[in-house]
């Protein structure tokens, strides 16, 4: 039985992420593969969009030097043969503030011969964005 | 077969939710239908953790006194037996300044016996915020976010 891409590229991006091992995520991505993790980019650099291998792989770098992944769960997921979509939650702390940081998000990523063609990452950026200050946004209810 | 209803299932509810049609859109749902939009709650206090299906009549209810148009599309849509999980960009045009927002969706549906009875909700809530109040606000927590990160 086949082993779902997911999982090899799970593995492979929490490596590439925690031990700074790119050997294993580089042949997983497609030359001309779509990236994007929707959030505010002048806070946090390595959000937003990406476009090939070469942009992608230099974003992994830049997480790898900000954050630690400590633990993720994968609260639901759903496999198709060439796509996967997760809610997953993680525990991660900031490499320059050991600050930490919880975060639930939803990833839906599609696969063509094994690499990573596509992949799309939601998350509430609000919350993101309060946590890392360490105090709350006060805002007027909007609605 | 299940998956095929459950698939028309969420695409009934969502074509009933963007139309404003409270009744069709709380007919697709399970008596103790369970909803969490990840997302500020003291912004929005209509989005969170809600449980029943009152929370369609007010879901739509609150867009509809903000937004004068509502419009989603859908970009991704997987199944897998009584779980569905969509992708939509959402377009609403704001009352107040008749300027349209956009924004991109991710809902994970679980249903059952045919009726959506979890559902959850992401979406990059801090653009949206920038967006309803129609100014950016990296300026002013930035220089904040990124100190702090390094502190």
């Amino acid at each position: 039985m086949t082993e779902n891409c997911l999982w090899r590229f799970s593995r492979a991006i929490h490596r590439a992420i925690n031990e700074r091992q790119r050997e294993e995520i580089e042949p997983l991505i497609d030359d001309d593969v779509d990236w994007a993790i929707y959030g505010p980019i002048d806070m946090f650099p390595f959000l937003g969009a990406r476009r090939g291998k070469e942009a992608v792989l230099e974003v992994i770098r830049q997480i790898a030097d900000n954050i630690r992944v400590h633990r993720f769960d994968r609260e639901s997921i759903m496999l198709g043969v060439d796509s996967a979509a997760s809610m997953m939650r993680y525990s991660l702390t900031s490499l320059e503030s050991s600050k930490p940081i919880s975060l639930r998000l939803a990833h839906f990523a599609q696969f063509k011969a094994g690499r990573l063609l596509n992949i799309r990452v939601l998350l509430d950026t609000f919350d993101l964005v309060e946590q890392a200050l360490g105090h709350p946004i006060h805002l007027p209810k909007l609605a | 077969m299940v998956e095929s209803l459950a698939r028309r299932r969420v695409l009934n509810f969502l074509d009933a939710f963007y139309a404003g049609d409270i009744a069709a859109a709380q007919a697709c749902c399970d008596d103790e239908f369970d909803s969490i939009t990840h997302a500020p709650v003291e912004l929005f206090p209509h989005l969170g953790h809600k449980h029943g299906k009152d929370w369609v009549a007010e879901a739509i209810q609150t867009q509809q006194k903000r937004y004068s148009s509502r419009k989603y599309e859908i970009r991704f849509l997987a199944v897998d037996g009584a779980k569905v999980a969509t992708t939509q960009v959402v377009s609403l045009r704001k009352r107040s300044d008749d300027r349209v927002v956009h924004l991109e969706v991710a809902e994970f549906f679980t249903l059952r016996k045919a009726r959506i009875l979890e559902h959850r909700s992401f979406f990059d809530s801090f653009d949206f915020v920038q967006q309803v109040l129609g100014h950016d606000l990296t300026e002013a927590f930035a220089a904040s976010v990124r100190g702090a990160m390094r502190r």
